[in-house]
């Protein structure tokens, strides 16, 4: 037999749209001129809680010149449409967060815009708010008002399994804000359509989100509502809801003025006002018996949901499902609550609510590791998921389960054992006396939608092909640097064995694409790659009965294989021959659609939050290098080896991209990432003080991938982008730990967080030193 | 104001206000979209761009500093016939994932391998701390640097663009336009510039590099005159005079960390310049607008008040020479006068027979941010000290930043340890003192026990090497 005509999945080809990037030439949403293009702002709330009495337009501005949109003139409901219809476009009378939009404003230049927003003058009547998590957290005991969601799952019997242990660990743990910083900021351009129809374009990953948000809020019929994907610079989750709140008062702006409306944000609004990631607290209590086995965990999660729903339930439930980590915890309950708050909504962002509960278990298994005096390693070792294992939720692993896997190969690639037993106070390479540590992580991530998900968004594609065999992939899935577009290709050029440059992903825009559901979730390849699969297989299955009308197969069989067209063992011709000859014969393109079919088998109850949470699992192990400066205790990654199991590295050296940035934001977030939040704000707003990491600060990386194909998936593959989020913050405090002796259970980390740790440990060893004097 | 400058081998006549910035001009006035907006500010060096083939952030370049100058952006790199090399290593290595920060990216790097053509890992880092990126870890875009290193010479004319084919560069100011604001003054010597100093009804705002001024809300509204003091040419330069170097203030940040005289006699200078932000703001940034704003958390105050500095303030009244330490008023405030300029900055060598003699000279610069590159100091400790033979101190200065509402020197401590030698109980009764001399705002602990340590650790390593292997710190 023949090799395979082509075969791109597994290869490292460059990105397909690489050239315009490092030419410039790629148009982002600010780069793309439109003539007579107004300016959009928004008027926003000057306190966290209150109400509005009054908005004041100062009569000596001209208001003609400006188009202005309040609570008062809006065509349709007051509402940004996502899981609850809550939020509103523009606040009427109340004000939940500092910040909030009251009014939105266009004018023909950026001077008239400044003029225009200082002449109007909001009169508020200011309330008390709700500012922390841990105010609201108390509160809960008084009233549930505040819930935004809440849930609970147990799965055995946790109270007798706590009762029967030789130990029971208590931990709590918190994470902080974390800003996305995407390098381009949140941008949109509405123009006024024909029908009074409004057509949005801008940078966004979810296209259909976007244009549900906008046929609601404009009260528009969704044939008269068109969004289109600009090239789209960085998201990770950032751009998934807030650009339906952009969108929206963009195309307010737009239609109220009759111009087109640029509303592109600077950095400081950017920081101030969008999503960002849930804030944590978390309680563990976990049953050990001595030999380190894990026994049952009680598990309470509370996370900050800010001032309205946003994706606040489903970031819970995800945040909950794996709050049990890689390991097999035979009884466990979880509990779990998003709360409101007077802050900005928070919203999705890599990982989804699963790296602060996989923070949080990682971290409490180094805790009982330390309780019980075993290492980090053997309590991982000794319970770490296995094929067949049940999870806590009902869920058995059928497929195979890669956390041993996983963990040993990063053991083993780091030397970590060795790392582990190398003196801890050096000097680094800059001739600096260092405190230095190793520290591991043991994580796993669900791919695709949580429970039922996949079934209700049902995502749908369609593949074109012409004359000259060019494949158009027609998807909503966007590219936003994660390299969709040519893995996307990938996929179906491997499916219908074509040369890569045979085929196209098509800029996605609604109306021309189907909904092939949002991109987020880890679901872009595994999911929606699988339905482009099932689409291959529907436009094989029609050049195969062709082909038998073609030509005289006489009985044959008549089958494609690796590229080419067979009856029998006749081979009839290739791929890229026979779409050409369908093409020209039928007088149109050759189109296949598909429809996301749930695999069998699979079945998740949300009533009792049970069943099968996720279709399939991609697991890590990370270990992490560790230097803290002896004099000024500043804090620097070494290196990273991350190992991850994804089923089938579709591109190696983009997936490779996904797990080094995706570890480095995740670093950044352990001990680097201060937005300095209180009272209501984020003092730091500006890049220079709301920090992301250098080239410098970065480790280096060592990346391994291992392929345990799911069925499920593409060529075996799973989800990917979200997973490396999900290990470098443990592992890194984990470090921290070994290189300095204190246990810390909250991040952001600083500097001066990690003296307060070595003091305070002084101080107790100093209380035992005195204590055994005085015996 | 009407300028005319090269964009890419291209003439470019313009009218534009003083202030705009040249990625305004070059992405709205000239649609080359290609440098990106990130910041706003010089923090991301999405809109780095060649400017006279030097590496720039374009956002904090006003107009005004434009008129006869040449642009280069990366549009004007290579082309799909003609890419250059980088633009095809970051392709091949998985260098780009969202694109935003890519033709940035390119640039900082094109301009780190025109000046080391083979960088090593530490030294491609370095070079492109000034470039953020969200999306790959860093780790893809070293490799295609990496993979670039020693390209041939033609390679590394990129970005130099085309004048010197082209020839035409326009000399003199540029031309105002009627009621455009602020007015711009453009003296062409220091003479000049005093004279319209004194001869100003308002003083006008003193501007050099713009890493400051042209960072929105950091200032104060649109000034009404400005004097432009980055293009006098006798305000730039280092020169060795008998008994100290004379800097003058308009010297780029870039200039002092790479001035051998700098590095050999002044090595806390030179490492204060060298942790000056990143290459981009190192190249536009001044020594004198460094000390002219006063910031405590100001790079190389402290090591300049620590080497005994002087600073040289001229008007047409005449010049007068102060100490650093009386230059620096209070919190952002100096005592220049509205019709004076900062010109130089004076550092004594060390003379006399004995000091050079006898005497051995130790200097300290270390300044610790929230993060290892273009980072603002949260502590900053600087110390000079000189020893005698028998090893006692004969002569002590100590200064810290981001410490105290201003940069301040530690006299009192100094003035401990003068006659000693730094054996244990000195050391620790002079950290002792340092700590008791600071004043910091913001997680004051944190930050005097940081002067205390590194106080500690340079005289603990005064007379012999390090002895970090021989034990920990007592805390373990």
């Amino acid at each position: 037999m023949e090799d395979r005509l082509f075969s791109p999945v597994g290869a490292s080809c460059s990105r397909i749209e690489g050239w315009e990037k490092v030419s410039g030439t790629a148009r982002f949403t600010d780069d793309i001129a439109v003539p007579g293009a107004w300016f959009g702002d928004v008027v926003r709330a000057p306190v966290c809680r209150g109400r509005l009495r009054e908005i004041r337009f100062d009569p000596a501005f001209d208001w003609s010149r400006v188009t202005v949109v309040t609570a008062r003139t809006l065509p349709g409901p007051n509402v940004v449409h996502m899981i609850r219809d809550d939020h509103p476009i523009v606040a009427a009378e109340e004000i939940r967060f500092l910040g909030e939009p009251v009014v939105l404003l266009a004018a023909p230049d950026r001077a008239i815009l400044a003029a225009a927003m200082a002449a109007v003058h909001l009169d508020v009547e200011e309330l008390p708010a709700l500012l922390s998590l841990d105010e609201a957290q108390e509160r809960l005991a008084l009233s549930r008002e505040h819930v935004l969601a809440s849930y609970a799952f147990s799965g055995g019997d946790t109270a007798s399994a706590l009762a029967g242990s030789d130990l029971v660990v208590e931990g709590v743990y918190r994470t902080g804000h974390q800003e996305h910083m995407y390098l381009e900021p949140q941008g949109m351009i509405a123009f006024p359509g024909e029908n009074g129809g409004v057509e949005v374009t801008g940078s966004l990953q979810c296209p259909y989100y976007v244009h549900g948000a906008l046929t609601k809020a404009l009260a528009l019929p969704p044939e008269r509502v068109v969004v289109r994907q600009a090239v789209t610079g960085g998201a990770f989750g950032g751009k998934e809801d807030y650009p339906s709140v952009l969108a929206v008062q963009a195309a307010l702006l737009a239609l109220a003025s009759g111009k087109p409306v640029r509303m592109i944000f600077d950095r400081r609004t950017d920081i101030r006002v969008t999503t960002k990631r849930h804030p944590s607290l978390i309680f563990h209590r976990t049953g050990v018996r001595k030999d380190g086995t894990l026994l049952g965990a009680e598990i309470d999660i509370y996370l900050d949901g800010g001032a309205y729903v946003t994706l606040s339930p489903v970031v819970l439930s995800r945040c909950m499902l794996h709050a049990c980590g890689a390991y097999r915890v035979p009884a466990a309950t979880v509990r779990g609550w998003a709360l409101e708050t007077n802050t900005p909504p928070n919203g999705a962002f890599r990982g989804f609510g699963a790296p602060q509960s996989l923070f949080a278990m990682e971290r409490q298994m180094d805790r009982i590791a330390a309780e019980l005096g075993m290492s980090p390693l053997e309590i991982r070792r000794k319970n770490a998921l296995r094929t067949k294992d049940t999870l806590p939720f009902g869920q058995v692993l059928e497929e195979e389960a890669g956390a041993s896997l996983v963990l040993e190969k990063a053991v083993a690639l780091s030397g970590y054992e060795a790392l582990k037993a190398a003196p801890k106070f050096c000097r680094d390479e800059r001739g600096r006396c260092v405190w230095r540590g190793v520290g591991l992580s043991l994580f796993l991530h669900g791919g695709g939608f949580t429970g039922s998900g996949e079934e209700r968004i049902a995502g749908r594609v369609r593949l074109t092909a012409d004359e000259e065999a060019n494949v158009e992939i027609f998807v909503s899935s966007t590219e936003m640097g994660q390299g969709a577009s040519t893995v996307l290709c990938q996929i179906v050029a491997q499916a219908l064995a074509l040369p890569l440059g045979k085929v196209r992903h098509v800029p996605p825009e609604t109306g021309l694409v189907p909904d092939s559901g949002p991109t987020v979730a880890s679901r872009t390849v595994f999911v929606v790659g699988r339905v482009l699969v099932d689409a291959c297989r529907t436009m094989l299955r029609r050049l195969e009965a062709a082909a038998k009308e073609w030509f005289d197969t006489a009985g044959r069989k008549v089958y494609s294989k690796d590229g080419y067209f067979f009856a029998g063992e006749e081979r009839l011709g290739d791929m890229a021959t026979l779409l050409s000859r369908y093409v020209r014969e039928s007088g149109g393109p050759l189109t296949a659609e598909a429809t996301y079919t749930p695999p069998e088998g699979f079945f998740w109850d949300e009533a009792t939050f049970s069943g099968d949470a996720y279709k399939s699992y991609s697991w890590g192990a990370d270990v992490a290098c560790v230097d803290v400066d002896a004099t000024t205790l500043e804090i620097r990654p070494r290196k990273v080896t991350t190992v991850l199991e994804i089923g089938r590295a579709v591109n190696p050296v983009l997936a490779a991209g996904q797990a080094e940035g995706g570890t480095l934001q995740a670093l950044g977030y352990a001990y680097l990432e201060d937005m300095g939040y209180g009272g209501g704000r984020f003092r730091n707003d500006r890049m220079a003080t709301c920090l992301i990491p250098t080239a410098v600060d970065a480790p280096e990386f060592a990346v391994r991938f291992e392929e345990l194909p799911t069925r499920h998936g593409p060529f075996g593959a799973k989800g990917l982008g979200e997973l490396p989020m999900d290990g470098g913050a443990p592992a890194l405090l984990a470090a921290l730990e070994d290189a300095l002796g204190v246990f810390c259970d909250e991040i952001p980390l600083s500097p001066a967080k990690l003296l307060e740790k070595l003091a305070a440990r002084k101080k107790r060893n100093c209380a035992k030193e005195s204590e055994g004097d005085g015996a | 104001m009407r300028i005319s400058l090269l964009v890419n081998g291209t003439e470019q006549v313009l009218r534009v206000p003083p202030l705009r910035s040249l990625l305004k001009i070059l992405r709205e006035d000239l649609g080359l979209t290609g440098t990106k907006e990130g910041c706003g500010e010089g923090e991301c060096g999405a809109c780095a761009v060649f400017l006279d083939g030097m590496l720039v952030n374009s956002c904090l370049v006003p107009a005004f500093q434009l008129h006869g100058r040449e642009v280069v952006t990366i549009e004007g790199l290579g082309s799909k016939e003609n890419p250059d090399p980088l633009q095809n290593a970051f392709l091949e290595e998985g260098a780009v994932q969202c694109g935003f920060c890519t033709p940035g990216l390119i640039l900082a790097s094109r301009a780190l391998l025109n000046e080391t053509p083979r960088p090593n890992r530490e030294e491609i880092r370095a070079g492109l701390s000034g470039s953020l990126c969200r999306c790959t870890g860093y780790e893809r875009v070293v490799a295609a640097v990496e993979k670039c290193a020693a390209g041939s010479p033609e390679e590394a004319m990129r970005g130099f663009g085309a004048r010197r084919a082209n020839g035409s560069r326009s000399d003199g100011p540029p031309l105002p336009c009627d009621g455009e604001s602020p007015r711009v003054l453009f003296p062409r010597s220091i003479d000049e510039a005093l004279r319209m100093l004194a001869d100003a009804d308002v003083p006008p705002t003193l501007f050099a590099g713009g890493t400051d001024l042209m960072v929105p809300g950091s200032g104060e509204a649109v000034p009404e005159c400005v004097l432009n003091i980055l293009d006098i040419p006798d305000l730039r330069g280092i020169f060795e005079r008998e008994d100290l170097l004379e800097i003058r203030a308009g010297t780029s940040m870039d200039a002092v960390a790479k001035n051998v005289v700098v590095r050999e006699c002044f090595p806390a200078l030179a490492e204060a310049a060298l942790s000056f932000g990143a290459p981009a703001i190192r190249n536009r940034a001044t020594i004198g607008g460094n000390l002219a704003g006063a910031s405590t958390a100001a790079d190389s105050p402290p090591a300049l008040l620590v080497l005994g500095a002087s600073v040289v303030l001229e008007s047409v009244r005449g010049a007068r020479t102060i100490p650093l330490e009386e230059f620096i008023a209070s919190y952002r405030k100096t005592v220049l006068a509205g019709d004076e300029l900062l010109t130089k900055i004076l550092v004594p060598f060390r003379t006399g027979r004995e000091e050079v003699e006898r005497y051995r000279n130790f200097q300290f610069f270390r300044k610790v941010g929230s993060r290892s590159a273009l980072t603002i100091s949260r502590v900053t400790v600087a110390a000079s000290l000189d020893t005698d033979a028998e090893g006692r101190i004969v002569h002590a200065r100590i200064a810290v930043g981001s410490a105290a509402p201003t940069v301040r020197l530690l006299e009192r401590t100094g003035r401990f340890l003068l006659g000693r030698t730094a054996d244990a109980a000195a050391r620790r009764e002079a950290c002792f003192r340092a700590a008791e001399e600071v004043a910091p705002r913001s997680t004051p602990e944190y930050k005097r026990w940081v002067v205390e340590q590194l106080l500690g650790d340079f005289l603990e390593h005064l007379p012999g090497g390090p002895r970090c292997d021989e034990g920990g710190v007592e805390d373990r």
